[in-house]
């Protein structure tokens, strides 16, 4: 079974056209013009249960706008998106309790009380069962460390702190799919590593299905069996990681053959 | 139910993170009921009645209108605008739960501390100004049931007013223009009854006066029981259109959301 399907999808982006200057922004000010901006511009294709596949391309490729999608929050401006069958944006609840997400550049921690506190919350709010929610909590502790400062409000964690509950938080209800949109932006390798391994043993033991976007193209490449490139809102790439190599030869690094694919396109 | 109990907790906990703050809002309520008090009183020693009101009467107006109109200050919608705004509030969105049931309970929770303070402050000024004389059991009962009505229909206005950031990019703006409005037409700051004319008709067909007006004069005693029953029955109705509007624009809200959150 398809845990995500995807087809035709698009999503439009209505951007402010301004004028440099002072003049401009006056102008905008009075008679605002607006430009339609396509972000995704109708992709196609299907994740089945227990991959792991990353989303490539270069800032503004559309990869986080599907990803919100995806997730629900945001409505496509075509195509139909199917997330374990179901629509997320008009199911969002139900949606909502069969994904875990973590967007890098956000946390879900609550600002000023302890780190806790807001596992607590999800407990309830998520339904875990006590033995569920209290072996989960064992496991990832042990391995992501979350014990020395659970009891500290998220504006004291360091970025590798927080980032390592929010992925905790992220998984706690034991979601069948797991969006991750640069998760480790800004974070040590030390750390990085840390994370890397603790996905890979989801993914192995739980079945999870992982999507996720990053720059890292080491850790894509020892994580993900799946690579979708994304380039302007198009698809440029979508096949197993190994094709890749197939195709562009052995002997070069992922990031040498991304690169050579982006340069290659922007010659043609 | 129990989903958002917990959200209630954190926003309880959440409220009590900073005690500096906390107090100096406390403080600045206080200062703000006393003004209004020699402002009144000063105004009363020139005439003795105004539109029916007596300093007598004034000197409960006061407090009361004060206690209703002091939970959900403006500060909590700001916050629930500054989410929209920054984009934020996807991570709201994330949560199997529904976002409006969500930000009531957890700005009950952080609010709800503070009203308490404020209502035992202002409660216990009122009684050193008052006494207990104009204490009635059945009245503070109705009161007590038009007071939770009046803050359903300021949540729900709250509600309303915070989805405008997602087309108006201004948490301050919306924020204020609701207070302005609130505390003008709700009659925080003058009893409607003082109103000239036509404004005075005007105000009964706004939701408002649901907020201050209609449980200060159960208190106070302007109504006779079948009014007050009437009112609170009316409080009830804003609730139900405000919401519903508050539905619809939701819907709408929401399928904007691209325009956030980068």
């Amino acid at each position: 079974m398809n845990a995500i399907e995807v087809h035709d999808l698009k999503k439009n982006y209505r951007i402010v056209r301004k004028e440099p200057g002072i003049a401009g922004s006056l102008k905008h000010l009075i008679s605002p013009r607006y430009e339609e901006l396509s972000a995704v511009k109708g992709i196609t294709f299907q994740i089945p249960q227990g991959e792991s596949v990353a989303f490539l391309g270069a800032n503004g490729a559309g990869k986080s706008t599907t990803i919100k999608m995806l997730t629900g929050i945001m409505q496509p401006s075509g195509g139909t998106i199917k997330v374990m069958g179901k629509d997320p944006f008009s199911d969002r609840i139900r949606n909502a309790k069969k994904i875990g997400v973590v967007f890098g550049q956000k946390t879900q921690l609550w600002w000023d009380i302890p780190v806790a506190e807001t596992f607590r919350l999800l407990k309830k709010i998520y339904e875990i069962p006590e033995e569920q929610y209290r072996k989960n909590m064992e496991k990832f502790s042990n391995i992501l460390g979350l014990q020395e400062f659970m009891d500290q409000p998220a504006r004291k964690l360091s970025l590798g702190q927080r980032v390592r509950a929010d992925l905790a938080a992220a998984l706690v209800h034991d979601p069948p799919i797991l969006f991750l949109d640069e998760p480790t932006i800004g974070i040590d390798v030390a750390v990085k590593q840390k994370i890397y391994g603790f996905l890979k043993e989801i993914n192995r033991e739980r079945k999870t299905t992982i999507l996720l976007t990053s720059h890292d193209m080491k850790d894509l490449e020892s994580l993900c069996d799946r690579l979708i490139i994304l380039e302007k809102g198009e698809i440029l790439f979508d096949d197993p990681m190994d094709r890749l190599f197939e195709i562009y030869g052995e002997g070069l690094s992922l990031e040498e053959i991304i690169i050579e694919l982006f340069e290659h396109r922007r010659v043609s | 139910m129990k989903k958002y109990l917990a959200y209630l907790r954190c926003g309880f906990l959440d409220g009590c993170a900073y005690r500096q703050y906390f107090i100096t809002g406390m403080l600045a309520n206080f200062i703000q009921a006393v003004v209004l008090f020699f402002v009144w009183k000063s105004i009363f020693h020139y005439q003795e009645v105004i539109s029916g009101y007596t300093w007598e009467i004034m000197k409960q107006y006061v407090f009361v209108s004060f206690l209703c109109n002091s939970i959900f200050s403006m500060g909590f919608e700001m916050d629930a605008a500054e989410r929209i705004i920054k984009g934020d509030i996807i991570l709201d969105l994330l949560k199997p739960v529904s976002y409006r049931t969500m930000l009531f309970f957890r700005m009950l929770g952080t609010a709800g501390m503070e009203f308490a303070v404020t209502f035992v402050l202002v409660g216990g000024i009122y009684l050193c100004i008052n006494g207990v004389q104009y204490l009635d059991f059945f009245r503070t009962v109705l009161f007590l049931i038009a007071l939770l009505m009046g803050m359903g229909i300021k949540f729900c206005l709250q509600y309303l007013f915070s989805l405008l950031c997602f087309y108006t990019d201004n948490a301050y703006g919306v924020s204020k223009a609701r207070e302005t409005l609130t505390n003008f037409f709700s009659g925080a700051l003058v009893p409607l009854a003082m109103f000239p004319g036509i404004l005075r008709e005007a105000v009964n067909f706004l939701p408002f006066r649901g907020i201050v007006y209609t449980p200060c004069c159960i208190f106070i005693g302007f109504f006779s029981i079948r009014e007050c029953i009437f009112n609170i029955f009316l409080q009830f109705i804003w609730i139900l259109v405000l919401g519903g509007l508050g539905t619809l624009l939701g819907k709408k809200a929401f399928s904007v959301i691209s325009m956030y959150g980068g």
